[in-house]
Formats: structure tokens, C-alpha cells, sequence
């Protein structure tokens, strides 16, 4: 499926912008993923040296290698699962529209629309060492409505995202504009 | 005495395997009904998959190498153990 189906992209409409949060925000989760990774192994060498003739027979054998298997599928599982929500959060900018795609679960996901013509205000948070090396923050688009406000978090280069939302904006509200007044005449 | 085949455990394993298989597939759908389905995704779905070959076929080398007789029962409680116990501590 295409980016023009999920977002219904009308006959006059542009795709600018398709963002995700930045990748290293997920780097937290691959490290957590590895000691996890780790854990079987340590606790059959753990079993190993204190308990060396429980670990020889059979039936425990047979018994830790379907628990170990079935450890390692779920953490796979976890993994996966943990990227899918990761990933699915996305901001789809066009040269009309703002669209807020967030993830929040396996079966929960929140999509919010913002013409770009509503746009009174655009602030870019920037804070900590990585995000300030590695040029990604948070952008803030907000309304002349308290309801209405769309959060990009974690995304790469928010002060050119920032820039580029008022500069598509302005040219909404100058189309609206004249659409306005062709009507009115 | 309450024991159970060990095959019985197997296919316990088999049927959490197919659960985990389920939600496997429920996630790539994600990825393809999102429009996400990108070089990223692509690469991190093949490593998963890759991964739960890799633990299936390890699984199956290490059952084979411990030749087990999966009709044999595993007791999972005796009366036995509790009588033993206050047999030991002389009550």
C-alpha cells in the first residue's frame, strides 16, 4: 500500500514530508533486547556450576530446551513487536495538510488531520546531548484551537521541518485566499 | 500420582509456536496496511524471521541430540514427596 491511499491524497495534493522518529531513539530498546538475549544463557551457566547432575538429566534437558525456545521466540516477538509501534508513528506533510499517525499498541493508533492554513504557531524543542549531535527534536504545530494541537516527536532536523511547515502554510492561507476571494466576486 | 508424556509438552511448544507465528504475520500486516513497509522494515522483518528459523532449527538439533523417548512420563506430583517430608523431620 502507498503513502497517497493511506492518507486518501486528493487530486491537487503534494507529498512533501513522510517522518519517523529519528533511529536512535530505538537504540534503547535493541540494547535492552540483547541483555535479555543474554539471560538464558546465564542462568544455564548458573545451573551449570551448582547444580551440575540436575542439568544431566534427560527429562530437565528436554524440559530447557523447549522453555529456552520458547524464551527466545517471545523476545523476538517483543522485539518486533516493539519496532512495528516505533515505526507506525508517522507525520505525513503535504502542501495541504498535516497527517498524525501514532501507534500506541499492537491494536491502538490515533490519526489526527491538520490543514496548514490553521497553523498560528510552530515551536522546535531541542534538549539533551543526543538529540543536539544528532540534530533531532520535537516540533509543536499549533491552532487558534486549544483541541487541536499535532506533536512530531523525535524527529531528524526539526529547525528545517520547522521552517519548511510556516513557509507551506503562509502559501495555504495565500491559496485560500484567493480561492476566498474568486468565490466572493 | 499425576504424571504427563512428555509429548504432551511438545505439542504445548508447538501450539505457543503457532500463537507466536500468529502475531508474527498480525505485525507484518501492520507494516503493509500502514504504507511502512520500507527498505528499514523490510531488512528488521527478514532478521526476525531469520532469527525464529535459527532458534526453530537449533531447538530441533539439541532435542535430537538429547534422544529422549517422549512417551516417557514426567511426574508431576506424588503424595509420595509430602510423606517423605514429615518421614525425614520425624513428626
Amino acid at each position: 500500500m502507498h503513502v497517497s491511499y493511506l492518507i486518501k491524497q486528493k487530486s491537487y495534493e503534494r507529498v512533501v514530508h513522510i517522518l519517523r522518529r529519528h533511529p536512535v531513539t530505538f537504540l534503547p530498546k535493541v540494547l535492552f533486547f540483547i541483555l535479555l538475549i543474554l539471560v538464558p544463557i546465564a542462568i544455564f551457566l548458573l545451573f551449570k556450576n551448582l547444580f551440575p547432575l540436575f542439568i544431566e538429566k534427560e527429562m530437565i534437558q528436554v524440559l530447557g530446551i523447549l522453555l529456552g525456545s520458547l524464551y527466545y521466540f517471545g523476545i523476538l516477538l517483543f522485539f518486533y513487536t516493539e519496532f512495528v509501534i516505533f515505526y507506525l508513528d508517522m507525520w505525513v506533510v503535504t502542501n495541504d495538510r498535516i497527517i498524525d499517525i501514532e501507534q500506541f499498541g499492537l491494536f491502538s493508533r490515533t490519526i489526527s488531520e491538520l490543514d496548514l492554513f490553521r497553523i498560528q504557531d510552530v515551536t522546535t524543542d531541542v534538549h539533551g546531548i543526543f538529540p543536539t549531535l544528532l540534530h533531532y527534536g520535537t516540533v509543536t504545530v499549533k491552532t487558534a484551537s486549544d483541541n487541536i494541537n499535532i506533536v512530531f516527536h523525535d524527529v531528524p532536523q526539526p529547525n528545517k521541518i520547522r521552517e519548511e511547515l510556516i513557509q507551506l502554510s503562509h502559501e495555504d492561507r495565500k491559496y485560500h485566499y484567493n480561492l476566498d476571494q474568486k468565490t466572493d466576486s | 500420582m499425576i504424571s504427563i508424556p512428555l509429548y504432551v509438552f511438545f505439542i504445548l511448544y508447538l501450539l505457543l509456536a503457532a500463537v507466536f507465528t500468529i502475531f508474527l504475520l498480525i505485525n507484518f500486516f501492520h507494516l503493509v496496511g500502514t504504507a511502512s513497509l520500507t527498505l528499514t522494515s523490510f531488512v528488521i522483518t527478514v532478521f526476525v524471521l531469520g532469527s525464529a528459523t535459527l532458534v526453530l532449527f537449533g531447538t530441533f538439533i539439541l532435542l535430537q541430540g538429547v534422544g529422549v523417548d517422549w512417551r516417557a512420563p514426567l511426574t508431576l506430583f506424588n503424595f509420595e514427596w509430602i510423606l517423605n517430608l514429615f518421614r525425614q523431620t520425624g513428626f
